[in-house]
């Protein structure tokens, strides 16, 4: 049953060296004979193996070593240690064949001329991946019929909106077909409607296509809708590698009730329904935070109502970083 | 192979659709570069207008040096500055990574991606004088040493382009310059005379260690007849395939030392 | 700012070496054109040497580098912090401007100088004997010359606010000025329509002028300076006329 996997490293590291000057005058004129500097671990034995067809998100926070990852397995950066194998490639040597089959999108770089329509960037990729007429035809119908952008891919990229503009780069860069993609926080800055676009498009295309995808996202909900599987990322050491329900089911297994009553009311009374995170009463204005378990949330949203006089209440997960903070304190405990 | 062609008049497909899209940017530098060029042939009008002849050559034949210094110049500013200025800009801005991820070679695509038209009319122009004058002095070449002045004029381009692009390349390895890619302009002076006028250690410097000198003398001596001396012709070519290599090679170790920004 | 020009140390380097090989260049080719002749147009050899020398020198100091940059800051709107203060955009402009050059004249003007006495070993460059009063004057000229630089840039500049792409005018200022200030070549060697030009233009205040007194060939006359400083009353007010329908223009247009 075992196919080979897609995606394999093992042990990877990336060590940079990063010049520190001291600030100021003084500073600048010492640094003319004199600069230290400290190893920054960007990535620091990272293993795992991903297997064709998988989406997986890797979760972590800025400066983890997400996108340095993604970099050592699209052969941009050459790595301190460890061999990554990316369709049996070894991405550092960049050959032509192996860059045929991949892509990677990074959400805030562009692919595309700024001066010129979409569809100049997408005829040019075309004859940089020789991507066949027929093929190049069938898969632009495709693609732009899925992502709805048949009347902008003629108008001049800068003159395109942030979502319009993330739309034809994802389209520029599928249009060879990868096999596998490689996402860099591809959503960020873009407003709810249109990450669910792109959501819903990526989705579309791994079904489609079969394609393996690798997704870096500060989005809980990128990755939640998307991806099954997830590996979490902190200082360059995976922390986390398994099915996404799982960290939910495990860590965030609180959800927030935010409330604003119109009547003060007691901590103690509040603190029967959950964990009582905030208590503000001064007079004139009365809420409280309740962490109050996944499960129940609901429900006990329902008894509060009742029972309190409640002028609002919000209902919230907590933030990814709560659960990756939740995820590390039990690591390190 | 054809890839390659393929894609070079592609993307000279899209410099002319950006052209058209900048249309009175396109016509002003036009104005710009025929400007320089009068400039230029003024200046040593001027100077040589002082006295018969400079360091051996007639007026006329330095007209000759003179245009073949515009079409290289031409070239200079149209497809090695333009290309240059985007490759440094990349290397700082982090985009140098999207060249890196295709799966063309980097070298060609730095080289061949952008390149103006806008100083087409001076190559004409040098072209041009340089004929008429040719024409007027009644000189006649053969085959063999028109052959032989292509070769040397595309040995100059291609030295002139592989010294910048090892410069552009450091690029790779400072934080941030600002002029680098002014450098390999600063020295168009010393082709813009013949290599005679140049006397003592400087000649010595010009033809031999940094062979500049001999990017626009060689194919003018051979046009006028001065017919200079055969190992200096073979040193160019040598030196220039030596030049071109090391620009390839040391592009290759220094993209092993790059990191992308932002990472 | 200070801490930006030190980080351009080598940038300046760069800078300096690049403007001493033309200065090079252009002796070889004189000398070539001197062969067998001790005088061109009442000049000697050392004396060419010398004139182009001092011209590098004023080049260095009077030059202005801020047309492109401050173009596309107003190109792309960033001048509206200036806008709403009080202190004028045209008096950031210069202080940047005059601040950064104090700058890295500090550092190039020994290398300069360095550079001047190397060259003196090297090359037939004639001797400056100079009394100090004249070297005051020569000041003198370089800070005006400066300033109308400055203005012509500034007036580049200002034309960002009708047109767009007002980026590469700055090639028109630096022909011209080299062909009317005595920069390119010393005004006896210019056609006679040229040298026409040169009476009516403040431009021969910059380079000529001030070179050829320091050099002897020269005496100043009040005139000159009543001269100079009419052109310069002239150039300041058309600036600020400038000035004033371009904040018109730009707040009519939106900005």
């Amino acid at each position: 049953m075992s196919k080979p996997p897609i995606i394999s490293i093992t042990n990877l590291k990336k060590h940079f060296k990063v010049y520190k000057k001291k600030p100021g005058l003084w500073g600048s004129i010492q640094s003319l004979w004199h600069r230290e500097y400290e190893v920054v671990k960007a990535v620091d034995g990272i293993s795992f193996d991903i297997a064709e067809g998988e989406i997986v998100g890797f979760i972590g926070m800025n400066g983890a070593g997400k996108t340095t990852t993604l970099k050592m397995l699209s052969g941009l950066l050459y790595p301190t240690e460890g061999q990554p194998s990316v369709l049996g490639y070894n991405p550092w040597e960049r050959k032509a064949s192996f860059q045929k089959q991949f892509a990677l999108v990074m959400g805030q770089k562009n692919q595309l001329w700024w001066d010129l329509p979409a569809v100049e960037t997408f005829y040019l990729n075309k004859a940089i991946y020789e991507i066949p007429d027929e093929q190049f035809e069938k898969t632009l119908k495709k693609l732009v019929k899925l992502l709805d952008v048949e009347d902008i891919i003629r108008i001049q990229v800068r003159k395109l909106s942030l979502g319009q503009r993330m739309k034809c780069e994802l389209i520029a860069a599928l249009l060879h077909n990868p096999k596998v993609l490689f996402l860099d926080e591809p959503t960020i800055g873009l407003d709810v409607v249109m990450q669910k676009t792109l959501r819903d498009f990526i989705k579309a295309y791994n079904k489609e296509f079969g394609a393996t995808i690798i997704l870096t996202s500060h989005y809980m909900d990128d990755v939640k809708e998307l991806c099954e599987r997830a590996i979490i990322i902190d200082h360059g050491k995976k922390i986390f590698d398994g099915k996404l329900q799982d960290i939910i089911d495990k860590y965030a297994r609180n959800k927030k009730l935010s409330l604003v009553f119109s009547e003060p009311v007691t901590k103690k009374d509040l603190q029967a329904f959950g964990d009582l995170k905030e208590f503000s009463d001064d007079g004139s204005h009365y809420t409280a935070t309740l962490l109050v378990a996944r499960k129940k949330a609901t429900a006990v949203a329902a008894q509060v109502l009742s029972k309190f006089p409640v002028v609002d209440v919000t209902i919230e997960e907590p933030p990814i970083e709560a659960i990756i903070r939740e995820v590390f304190s039990k690591e390190g405990s | 192979m054809k890839k390659y062609w393929h894609l070079f008049w592609h993307f000279r497909k899209v410099d002319f659709m950006r052209m058209m899209e900048y249309r009175t940017d396109f016509v002003f530098w036009l104005i710009v570069s025929l400007m320089w060029t009068a400039f230029n042939y003024f200046f040593f009008f001027l100077i040589f207008g002082t006295t018969e002849s400079v360091a051996g050559w007639s007026h006329q034949e330095l007209v000759i040096v003179l245009s073949f210094f515009t079409m290289i110049d031409a070239l200079t500013w149209s497809v090695f500055y333009a290309n240059m200025t985007q490759y440094t800009q990349s290397v700082f801005s982090g985009e140098l990574s999207k060249y890196l991820l295709q799966p063309v070679s980097t070298i060609f695509l730095l080289t061949t991606q952008r390149m103006s038209y806008n100083n087409i009319p001076r190559f004409l122009i040098g072209l041009i004088v340089l004929v008429i004058t040719a024409v007027k002095m009644d000189i006649s070449v053969s085959m063999m040493e028109l052959a032989l002045i292509v070769v040397l004029f595309i040995c100059g381009a291609v030295f002139i382009y592989s010294g910048w692009f090892i410069l552009a390349t450091l690029s790779l390895w400072v934080d941030k310059l600002q002029n680098i890619n002014d450098i390999m302009p600063g020295f168009r002076r010393v082709y813009q005379i013949p290599r005679q006028v140049f006397t003592g250690v400087t000649a010595l410097t010009f033809t031999f260690i940094f062979p500049l000198g001999l990017i626009t003398s060689l194919p003018s001596e051979i046009l006028t007849g001065k017919n200079p001396p055969v190992l200096l012709i073979l040193y160019f070519i040598v030196a220039t395939t030596c030049l071109a290599l090391t620009a390839r090679a040391f592009f290759k170790y220094s993209i092993k030392q790059y990191s992308s920004v932002g990472g | 700012m200070f801490i930006r020009s030190l980080q351009f140390r080598t940038e300046l380097v760069i800078y300096v070496l690049l403007d001493i090989l033309p200065f090079f260049v252009l002796f070889f080719v004189w000398q070539a054109a001197f062969s067998g002749k001790t005088e061109i147009n009442s000049f000697t050899l050392p004396q060419i040497t010398q004139y182009y020398f001092l011209v590098m020198i004023i080049e260095r100091v009077t030059s202005t580098y801020f047309e492109n940059w401050r173009a596309t800051e107003i190109r792309e709107g960033k001048i509206d912090y200036f806008l709403t203060r009080p202190f004028s955009y045209i008096n950031d402009v210069f202080s940047k401007d005059v601040g950064g050059k104090l700058v890295s004249l500090a550092i190039s003007l020994p290398g300069l100088a360095v550079a001047f006495f190397l060259i003196s070993l090297v090359l037939p460059v004639a001797p400056l004997s100079v009394a100090p009063h004249q070297i005051f004057i020569f000041i003198f000229f370089m800070i005006t010359g400066y300033l109308i630089q400055f203005m012509i840039a500034l007036w580049i500049v200002l034309l960002t606010f009708w047109f767009e792409g007002s980026s590469g005018l700055e090639h028109f200022k630096w022909i011209s000025v080299s062909l009317f200030s005595g920069a390119m070549i010393p005004t006896t060697f210019m056609p006679t329509w040229i040298q026409s030009v040169y009476q009516f233009l403040p431009l021969k205040y910059i380079f000529a002028v001030p070179i050829t007194y320091l050099q002897g060939t020269l005496s100043l006359t009040p005139g000159m300076f009543l001269e100079l400083a009419i052109a310069l009353l002239c150039m300041f007010g058309i600036t600020r006329v400038f000035w004033h329908y371009a904040l018109y223009q730009y707040s009519s247009a939106g900005g």
